[in-house]
């Protein structure tokens, strides 16, 4: 070669080995040379802050692969060769150690360098440090799997649906309540795939979510084979960064129990209260059907006991003194039965007015005199003075009467019934006391309860249908108070009705 | 001593009414509608009319509302006969027309005892 053109080659190898040494001085990307046996000859100055390194010298000489962590030499070593095969591996990621023995997630592109005669003579690389990214998508990626567990996790269907009612995804609740096993979901239609129909369903929130821009809800039902199945939806919008609705997020729920009960329970509660009206005016009707014929019953017997259609003698008169009594006791059971009803229904009227409660006690005790004496029994009033009480004294006069009746009833010859009344600094307090047989322990509770009889055997003696009670006891608790009750069998019953003045 | 109509739908109740009031010396006329009362109350004077309530077509309220408007109640006693005792006197505003109530059946007793009360203020 002559002297000229060996200095011009010379000065080209010069100038390309300072262009090369430059490069790699400057260059932002870790940049590591090695020999065919993967010994470094050169390393970037990006290499060494990658690795953790000071000085270009403590990496010069030593195996690319002291760089690789153990686990990953394998496939490095077969890259190695994939790269001398195909001249360049790209995107290779390797666990990568730094000096103090970190390890690091790299990437790494590789290719092969030939010489002038094009033989292989040099490996070179470029590793970047992606440890931040793979951070970030592990995290990524954990976030995604916590928001689908928690989205499988409900049991509500969860659908995004975009504005052409096609399904976007969708959570596993959805893909179980399917009625049929479909294998596509996403990008269908939704009603298709719901409901099979062709077209958007009449009553679609979404569709009215998408128009309004406001979650919407609903309650419907479709017809299917198997009859009504109602569903709950709602309809979420989802908002692109601009605030307008791009997708919306659909929630529904099968509530045919639900819906099917309420249905229920409607019909049951019309037919209640067509039940309940029906009754109030048959009861109406019945009550003034009976007391019209007791009435004439009891007006006859009266005249003719009365002597005004002829002389009686005195076994008539026993006898018709019968019928008038019988006609009283059925009388006093419309009554019972007609108070009871309104009771029940809540129609009972009380008219409070202010009342002397003591000369009210005084009288029913005057009233039930001679009945007591008849019967053999002593009795009593203890009357205290006490202010005058708003009540309605018609009703708490049936309530006394009813007691009074009922203790000189059960009250055997040459016992005695003692009525009391006194207060208290709260209330007023009326106390029936007897002497007779008394309730047994076990039945103290059904005292106040319909259609209560002691010992129901006895029924014929002791004349009753056994609401008295239960009525008398609704009584005084409209009236804001309370009847007790204390018995002990074949000693005696005492009932107690304390009224707030 | 008085000279009193009684008004009931039921024959039946207004005999025995007739029966017992008759027996205590008062003067009974009958009537079985409302329509009768207004006509017997239009042809004759009494001193007390015993008027049913619950009657077929005009009932008693009716009926008295009826005998206010024409003048015919001035002076009239009135005893309401009654299945229940109930609101309709304040109801209907007449507590000024009406003196008392007997309630059905109703004891011999009382319902003289109550005419007495009636007549005598």
């Amino acid at each position: 070669m002559g002297k000229d053109k060996r200095r011009q080659a010379e000065k080209n190898l010069k100038e390309t080995v300072k262009l090369y040494k430059t490069l790699l001085k400057t260059a932002s990307e870790a940049v590591t040379v090695s020999d065919l046996e993967g010994r470094i000859t050169d390393v970037s100055k990006r290499t060494l802050e990658v690795h953790g390194y000071r000085h270009p010298s403590e990496l010069l000489g030593k195996s690319a692969f002291d760089l690789i962590h153990p686990k990953d030499h394998q496939e490095a070593l077969a890259n190695l060769a994939k790269t001398l095969q195909t001249g360049s591996v790209r995107n290779l990621e390797y666990t990568l150690l730094k000096k103090d023995g970190s390890t690091f997630t790299g990437e790494l592109n590789a290719a092969l360098l030939r010489d002038a005669e094009g033989k292989p003579s040099a490996f070179i690389a470029t590793t970047r440090d992606v440890s931040h990214r793979v951070k970030v998508e592990e995290e990524l990626r954990q976030v995604k799997d916590h928001l689908q567990a928690v989205l499988d996790g409900i049991d509500e269907s969860i659908v995004v649906i975009d504005a052409k009612y096609r399904i976007v995804s969708h959570n596993e609740a959805f893909a179980k309540s399917l009625r049929k096993t479909k294998e596509k979901t996403v990008g269908e239609h939704c009603f298709h795939v719901i409901h099979d129909y062709a077209k958007p369903c009449r009553n679609c929130v979404v569709r009215d979510m998408f128009k309004t821009g406001s979650p919407e809800f609903d309650v419907h039902y479709h017809l299917e084979k198997d009859g009504k199945i109602y569903h709950e939806v709602k309809a979420y919008p989802i908002r692109d960064g601009k605030g307008k609705i791009i997708q919306s997020i659909y929630v529904f729920r099968d509530v045919t129990e639900r819906e099917t009960m309420y249905e229920r329970i409607r019909q049951a509660n019309t037919r209640l209260e067509e039940l309940s009206k029906m009754k109030s005016y048959f009861i109406s009707i019945a009550s003034h059907e009976l007391r019209t014929p007791l009435a004439i019953i009891k007006g006859y017997v009266d005249v003719v006991k009365g002597g005004m259609l002829g002389e009686v003698n005195e076994r008539q008169k026993t006898k018709l003194n019968a019928i008038s009594g019988n006609v009283t006791h059925l009388d006093r059971i419309i009554d019972n039965i007609l108070d009871l009803s309104k009771i029940e229904s809540g129609d009972l009227k009380l008219s409070f007015r202010k009342t002397n409660l003591s000369s009210l006690v005084s009288s029913v005790v005057e009233d039930f005199t001679p009945l007591a004496a008849e019967r053999g029994i002593r009795l009593k009033a203890n009357v205290n003075p006490i202010p005058k009480i708003r009540i309605d004294s018609d009703r708490i006069k049936q309530v006394l009467i009813n007691l009074v009746d009922n203790a000189v009833k059960f009250t055997p010859r040459g016992g005695h019934v003692t009525v009391s009344i006194r207060k208290t600094r709260k209330l007023a307090v009326i106390k029936v006391e007897d002497s007779g047989i008394g309730i047994p322990r076990n039945r103290l509770d059904d005292v106040f309860k319909s259609f209560f009889q002691v010992d129901s055997t006895r029924k014929r003696s002791y004349k009753g249908v056994g609401l008295g009670l239960s009525i008398c006891k609704s009584i005084v608790e409209l009236h804001g108070g309370e009847i007790l009750v204390f018995s002990r069998v074949n000693k005696g019953t005492s009932v107690s009705v304390r009224l707030p003045l | 001593m008085a000279k009193i109509l009684v008004v009931d739908d039921e024959p039946e109740i207004l005999d025995i009414l007739q029966i017992m009031l008759e027996d205590a010396g008062h003067a009974v006329e009958k009537a079985l509608s409302g329509y009768e009362c207004l006509d017997k109350l239009r042809k004759n004077k009494f001193e007390l009319i015993l008027l049913d309530i619950r009657m077929p077509k005009m009932d008693g309220w009716e009926t008295l509302r009826k005998m206010k408007e024409k003048g015919i109640v001035d002076g009239v006693k009135v005893v309401i006969l009654t299945i229940e005792k109930g609101p309709g006197v304040e109801i209907f505003g007449l507590q000024d027309v009406v003196a008392d109530y007997l309630t059905k059946p109703f004891d011999k007793n009382v319902l003289l005892k109550t005419i007495k009360n009636v007549m005598g203020k």
